[in-house]
């Protein structure tokens, strides 16, 4: 996966590397996805900006 | 009067403006100094003597007639990332070395409109991607405290800079980290500001999501009045708030401020040394009127993987067209960090910038219900040195560099404000950095806590022995 992804992004990295990166990547996006909240539908990234006004001191 | 290096930036201005000093003997005092520790430090990449001492001369002659701008004349120095029309930002980086900037940045703008002189660039992580302060290009930053450690990046000048007393304060960006970490490690008091309060305008870009620009200066009081120079709407920053800056009697206001700390996480995770300078600020808090109560932790785990995701992702792209075109141009640690971005899913990227919002608000709601700001470490262990962190650390390096962020990249996902304060010292003389965590915007708050917590410590009184 990793190594088809840096391609297609003309991305060159040494030999070997792209598996490298795949064993360290993979912890990080498998604990981002279970550690995911449940999202209501309509959640978009924009939304921070408005939370941080909500939230506000 | 005091020894110039000796001044805060209030009391210096109050110098200057009493005419009981002069600009030009601040940054000759400050040359003099740069002098001395450059060598053992590097924390300077470019000095500017000759500039600076015009700018004092143009101080001195505005200050005799009268000129009451709250800078006018204190010399500061900033990171090598804020572009200035005309003059080089090199960026900690061969690829930017010698690239002359066509604008100038929002916050340096602002700070010499309210009368400040810059004496020159400071020494940075490469593209500020970096917690130590390392630097292969422009040659490693080293901690004035022990010049075997590391300062502490990616605004490792910045840190050096205000520890050793070269410059009366300087501007950082903070990423992931970045001003805590070299105020932290340096003895130094560092504001990462709330996304969105200061202008990003003419800064190097890491990471769009995450980016924010604040202060490292010798206290709370001398962050505020930084941050009052150069926070603000900025119509050049659409990201940026329209809400009130701190103003100087909000942060003499005597309303009541609650504090909350969680003993069982810090004994838990971090170095003795290091939980008990975090309890005793909570003992000095209490001992100065304010309300400290036990709160719960928040869940840190899920909020680095999010930022960790969200950072790489964003600064791939960012550095894209460069990694493409000149790779072999980029140190091997910031290009190891670079490429693993490009393999990061869109979707994956996406969801935890969706993320973000509910888990802001659940870390309002919980760790925060109740109170105006959480205390906390900004480093769970005792600095490291550079070879333990460099590239002949071993296989112990991966594990340390990784142990320097989990406390500090989680802010700028959620974008809250937090404060690093000197806390004491560990048994090696080396300083311990606390964090005060608040509200979005809500840096007038930590400001208040800050300095009711320097009015009763004189950690960031202390500075580092004159080198040998």
């Amino acid at each position: 996966m990793v190594k088809e992804a840096l391609l297609l992004q003309r991305i060159e990295v040494a030999p070997e590397r792209a598996e490298r990166i795949e064993g360290a990547l993979r912890p990080v996006l498998e604990a981002a996805a279970r550690s995911a909240p449940p999202l209501e539908f309509e959640t978009d990234p924009t939304s921070h900006a408005v939370a941080l006004e909500r939230c506000k001191a | 009067m005091k020894a110039p290096a000796e001044l805060s930036i209030a009391e210096a201005a109050r110098e200057l403006r009493a005419r009981r000093a002069s600009s030009r003997e601040l940054v000759e005092a400050c040359l003099a100094r740069i002098a001395r520790w450059q060598p053992h430090v590097n924390a300077f990449v470019e000095l500017d003597a000759e500039a600076a001492l015009a700018g004092a001369r143009e101080a001195d002659e505005r200050l005799a007639k009268g000129d009451l701008q709250p800078l006018t004349g204190v010399p500061l120095a900033h990171k090598d990332m804020f572009y200035r029309v005309g003059r080089v930002s090199n960026c900690g980086s061969k690829i930017r070395r010698g690239w002359k900037a066509s604008t100038t940045s929002a916050a340096l703008e602002r700070l010499s409109a309210a009368g400040a002189l810059q004496l020159g660039t400071l020494n940075m992580a490469e593209f500020a991607y970096g917690p130590t302060g390392h630097n292969e290009h422009f040659g490693d930053c080293r901690n004035p405290w022990d010049t075997r450690m590391i300062p502490g990046g990616s605004s490792s000048g910045s840190g050096a800079t205000v520890a050793a007393r070269l410059a009366f304060g300087a501007l950082g960006s903070d990423t992931g980290g970045s001003v805590r970490l070299p105020a932290a490690l340096c003895g130094v008091t560092g504001l990462k500001t709330t996304l969105g309060r200061v202008s990003r305008h003419g800064a190097m870009p890491l990471s769009h999501s995450l980016d924010t620009i604040g202060p490292l200066a010798r206290s709370a009081e001398d962050c505020a009045l930084l941050l009052r120079a150069i926070a603000g709407h900025d119509p050049r920053d659409p990201t940026t708030s329209r809400e009130p800056v701190p103003a100087e009697a909000d942060l003499a206001s005597r309303s009541a401020l609650r504090v909350g700390v969680s003993t069982a996480w810090l004994e838990g995770q971090a170095d003795p040394q290091v939980a008990a300078a975090v309890l005793e600020a909570a003992r000095v808090l209490r001992g100065r009127g304010i309300e400290v109560r036990e709160v719960s932790a928040p869940e840190l785990e899920p909020l680095f993987v999010h930022a960790m995701v969200v950072m790489q992702a964003e600064a791939s792209a960012q550095h894209a067209r460069w990694m493409r075109e000149r790779p072999a141009d980029y140190g091997a640690a910031v290009r190891a960090r670079l490429e693993p971005g490009y393999a990061i899913p869109a979707t994956a990227y996406l969801e935890s910038l969706r993320a973000r919002t509910p888990l802001l608000e659940r870390f309002c709601a919980t760790t925060l219900a109740g109170v105006d700001a959480w205390l906390a470490p900004v480093v769970n262990l005792l600095a490291p040195t550079l070879e333990q962190t460099g590239a002949k650390g071993g296989a112990e390096m991966r594990r340390i560099i990784g142990e320097l962020t989990p406390l500090t990249r989680w802010v700028n996902y959620l974008g809250v404000p937090a404060l690093a304060l000197p806390g004491g010292f560990d048994e090696r003389g080396l300083p311990i950095g606390l964090q005060l965590v608040g509200r979005p915007f809500g840096e007038g708050t930590l400001l208040r806590l800050g300095m009711a917590y320097q009015q009763a410590t004189d950690w960031h009184l202390r500075m580092p022995p004159e080198p040998s």
